[in-house]
């Protein structure tokens, strides 16, 4: 009775020191706890912004494992240029860039820049930030592969590029090369110490524990106007059936990575408002074009013609999202490729190609060809199993007999695609960027994002006239005629962009979405609680 | 019994490496590589070249054959450093030094409570064997097996986070944050231990000891306290061991529902990653929790039963 008596007390005493818990009372029993306050104290001045998001950077160094991107999101870092929320490459960092023929750029350096610790950016401090990014980080090299970086004097970079690149501002505009302090950071990284980050962002980092919470606290010396809130603290919270609570909640000022199913229980709060950050991640169909049943490029063109990207928006989405017509549909540099392509659902015209493929619809509502069913299965992974089903039952429609495989493990996806045992893959992938790259790494053979096998001579030759070409607008034409020709020969089957659905307060001013996902938090952003 | 323990730490022994060998041998039948996954999926388009991505494995140590990557782990190990996260470039101890407090957190919360409800639920059951009571613990029993954790989490924070805001909704480590979720998680293990007792408390009251007890003049209170429980709490500790060593372990969905930033969550995602040195490190770390726990509990047996203590060969 004893053990009875202890066990009942102790969980008593639990439950009442549990309740008791004073506000933001730190565990110092714990190591490698921070407790931060709870909703509705502490956080509630005007100083501090309370950030919600589904994933956190692994480490604080911005060449490991895409660190940048969430440490743009942040506001903690820069690039030299950046990419605006209308499409635009802009300087952030540089203060212009200059083409000085069809291989060299000049970029210029804002005056009187300075990382967080004191230490100035001038051109050296930039070009061992680059080059840092280039030996570390494997994502970087492709950026920078073949580019001679130099210093022309302290504000001045020359970047000399092995052929001619029209697009190689983008390159400095990727996240992946943010610009930091590579004599702090020196050749390990720097993974969970906030205080040896040195960055250049109008907020530097103040707490860090992975893959739990961030903080940050506005920096004075940025070159900017300065910022309009003290701190910001960020949780992570993966599951997504808690962020929409914590939403509901108004826990938090901003709330990403909204899954498109809880719209509706959004939509009547009245602290909290929905808004969409555009995307030009796009959801496509890759087809496995060493099958036979895709050897007939008009049955990839019936299976294109047969989708109504728009009820796939609505039931998928919860009606969020786009139609993409074509490959490049949701590329901000190419409006015109939005009305290429499949702009339209085209059921009969999909029957007629595959009647004139030889694919007879049978008197089971399934079409055959030499006694042999037009069927394939389609592999979905994550989200993307409500549009494989959709996609199933359009497709029944026509005849054609579709078998959704889903998958939760990208590991299994990546064997089968390794051993070849696919036919056809649903998979979303960035649209955005430099277009010979996402081009050729799609349709070019040998490409990392060429699944199917596609070998198309005149697509070979289209991509390698862009490689050659420097005139912008030829290249434009060039990039166009190329998304026309992956129109034509359908291997893969574009059908929406994906949304990208964030909550934020009503209260908060200055929050401009940004499509690429970027810069949730500026040095403009503020909040006034009512 | 100094035997005893040798003999038991020896098997300890054997039983973390056939644990380690296994676990590295799945790990690497399984499908997916990490290096693809890592830079892969989320840089589309990124032209990551192969060499690129084979010098990164060679960096990592990946391109070693198994049995020298594994040989080249267990060294590491005997010297107790259990390799760097391939993901994180932390070492493994840190990041699960790290995160251990957090499920010690909420395992010891959930063991408490549910060690409690099942002793006290367990005897109000039995001694009340087929009346109301009974009837009601029965039911209550039966909807805490039937109601899934992730249903009864969101429903919590549904009511306490979103409409009532008690608490946050979650990524938050602290005293006031552990309590739903070491509810959760006390609720689902708890009709277990609570039905073993009462089904123990029930075959002792109609022993002859009791009746001899009774005849004697003791009070009823004194023949269930000191006479039937002891003996109706052997398999029940035995149980609760076992949940102690499986909620040390780390629970998955209750951990992502409510974002406790425990082991369970980082198991997860470090398997979708094949985070190699990670899972391996924590594999060893769960099969050493179970086996220490499943050793205190034979240790406990001894103490609290006199026949396991006096019986030669036993102990």
């Amino acid at each position: 009775m004893k053990i009875v008596s202890w066990l009942i007390k102790f969980a008593l005493l639990v439950g009442i020191l549990g309740g008791c818990q004073p506000a933001g009372q730190t565990l110092s029993s714990l190591p490698g706890i921070e407790v931060t306050p709870r909703p509705g104290e502490a956080a509630t001045s005007e100083a501090e912004l309370r950030l919600i998001d589904q994933f956190f950077p692994p480490g604080l160094d911005p060449v490991h494992e895409y660190g940048g991107w969430y440490l743009l999101r942040y506001g903690a870092a820069e690039r030299l240029l950046r990419v605006s929320p209308a499409g635009e490459i802009v300087p952030e960092l540089a203060e212009s860039i200059q083409a000085i023929d069809p291989t060299t750029w000049e970029v210029k350096l804002r005056p009187d820049l300075r990382f967080w610790s004191g230490a100035v950016v001038d051109a050296e401090a930039v070009k061992a930030s680059l080059e840092r990014s280039r030996r570390l980080d494997p994502a970087a090299a492709p950026l920078l592969a073949g580019v001679m970086v130099e210093v022309v004097d302290s504000t001045t970079i020359r970047f000399t590029t092995e052929v001619p690149n029209a697009w190689f501002p983008l390159n400095l505009a990727d996240f992946i090369l943010v610009i930091h302090n590579a004599a702090v950071y020196g050749d390990e990284p720097n993974l969970t110490d906030p205080a040896k980050a040195d960055l250049t962002g109008p907020f530097r980092l103040t707490a860090f524990t992975p893959n739990q919470e961030m903080g940050l606290e506005a920096w004075s010396g940025y070159w900017g106007s300065p910022p309009r809130v003290e701190r910001l603290h960020l949780r992570v919270i993966d599951s997504p059936e808690a962020r929409v609570l914590a939403a509901q909640s108004g826990e938090a000022d901003i709330i990403g990575e909204i899954p498109t199913t809880s719209v509706a229980a959004l939509s009547d709060s009245e602290e909290m408002k929905l808004v969409e950050i555009g995307n030009t991640v796009t959801m496509a169909v890759y087809l496995n074009l060493t099958r036979p049943v895709f050897e007939d490029v008009r049955v990839r063109q019936a299976l294109s013609w047969a989708i109504d990207r728009q009820d796939l928006i609505e039931v998928a989405n919860s009606g969020y999202g786009q139609p993409a017509a074509s490959f490049l549909a949701a590329h901000p540099f190419y409006p015109e490729a939005a009305e290429q392509g499949y702009t339209r659902y085209d059921p009969d015209r999909a029957a007629q190609l595959l009647d004139e493929a030889g694919w007879r619809l049978d008197t089971d509502g399934t079409r055959k060809k030499d006694g042999q069913p037009l069927e394939f299965r389609l592999v979905t992974y994550g989200l993307e199993k409500t549009t494989g089903e959709l996609l199933q039952n359009q497709w029944g429609k026509l005849g054609v007999r579709v078998e959704v495989q889903h998958v939760d493990d990208y590991g299994i996806i990546q064997t089968r695609l390794t051993d070849g045992d696919w036919d056809a893959l649903a998979e979303s992938w960035v649209r955005f960027g430099n277009p010979l790259v996402r081009l050729t790494s799609h349709f070019q053979p040998g490409g990392d994002a060429n699944k199917g096998g596609y070998n198309d001579p005149i697509m070979n030759e289209i991509l390698e006239e862009m490689g050659r070409s420097v005139d912008e607008e030829e290249l434009r034409q060039l990039v166009l005629k190329a998304n026309e020709r992956v129109n034509e020969t359908v291997p893969l089957i574009n059908l929406y962009t994906v949304p990208d659905l964030a909550v934020i307060s009503k209260d908060l001013e200055g929050f401009q979405p940004h499509f690429l996902g970027e810069y949730w938090v500026t040095a403009d952003l503020s909040i006034q609680r009512r | 019994m100094g035997s005893y323990l040798l003999r038991r730490l020896l098997s300890a022994l054997f039983s973390l490496f056939l644990s380690s060998l296994v676990t590295f041998t799945l790990l690497r039948l399984a499908p997916g590589d990490p290096v693809d996954i890592m830079y892969g999926r989320f840089r589309p388009g990124g032209q990551i070249s192969a060499e690129r991505l084979n010098q990164v494995r060679v960096e990592l140590g990946l391109d070693r054959p198994w049995p020298q990557q594994y040989l080249a782990w267990l060294s590491r190990v005997s010297r107790l450093d259990f390799g760097t996260s391939l993901r994180s470039r932390e070492p493994v101890a840190r990041e699960l030094g790290r995160l251990l407090p957090a499920t010690a957190m909420l395992a010891g919360l959930a063991f408490l409570v549910q060690a409690a409800l099942a002793v006290i639920l367990g005897i109000i059951a039995a001694v009340n064997a087929n009346r109301w009571p009974d009837q009601a613990i029965r039911l209550a029993a039966v909807a805490c097996v039937a109601m899934p954790t992730f249903w009864l989490g969101l429903l919590l924070l549904y009511l306490f986070a979103a409409r009532l805001r008690w608490v946050a909704v979650g990524g938050e480590v602290s005293l006031r944050q552990v309590i739903l979720p070491g509810l959760v998680l006390a609720l689902f293990l708890l009709p277990q231990p609570l039905r073993v007792l009462r089904a123990g408390l029930l075959a002792e009251f109609s022993r002859l000891y009791l009746v001899f007890g009774r005849a004697k003049g003791l009070s009823e209170w004194r023949l269930l306290v000191r006479h039937a429980l002891p003996n109706a709490l052997l398999p029940v500790i035995t149980l609760l061991g076992m949940n102690l060593g499986w909620l040390l372990g780390g629970s998955v969905i209750v951990e992502v529902i409510f974002s406790w930033p425990g082991l369970g969550k980082y198991i997860v995602e470090s398997i979708h990653l094949r985070d190699y040195p990670v899972i391996q490190g924590y594999m060893l770390l769960a099969t050493t929790l179970v086996i220490s726990i499943n050793l205190l509990v034979d240790l406990a047996y001894a103490v609290l039963d006199p026949r396991v203590r006096l019986s030669p060969g036993k102990i």
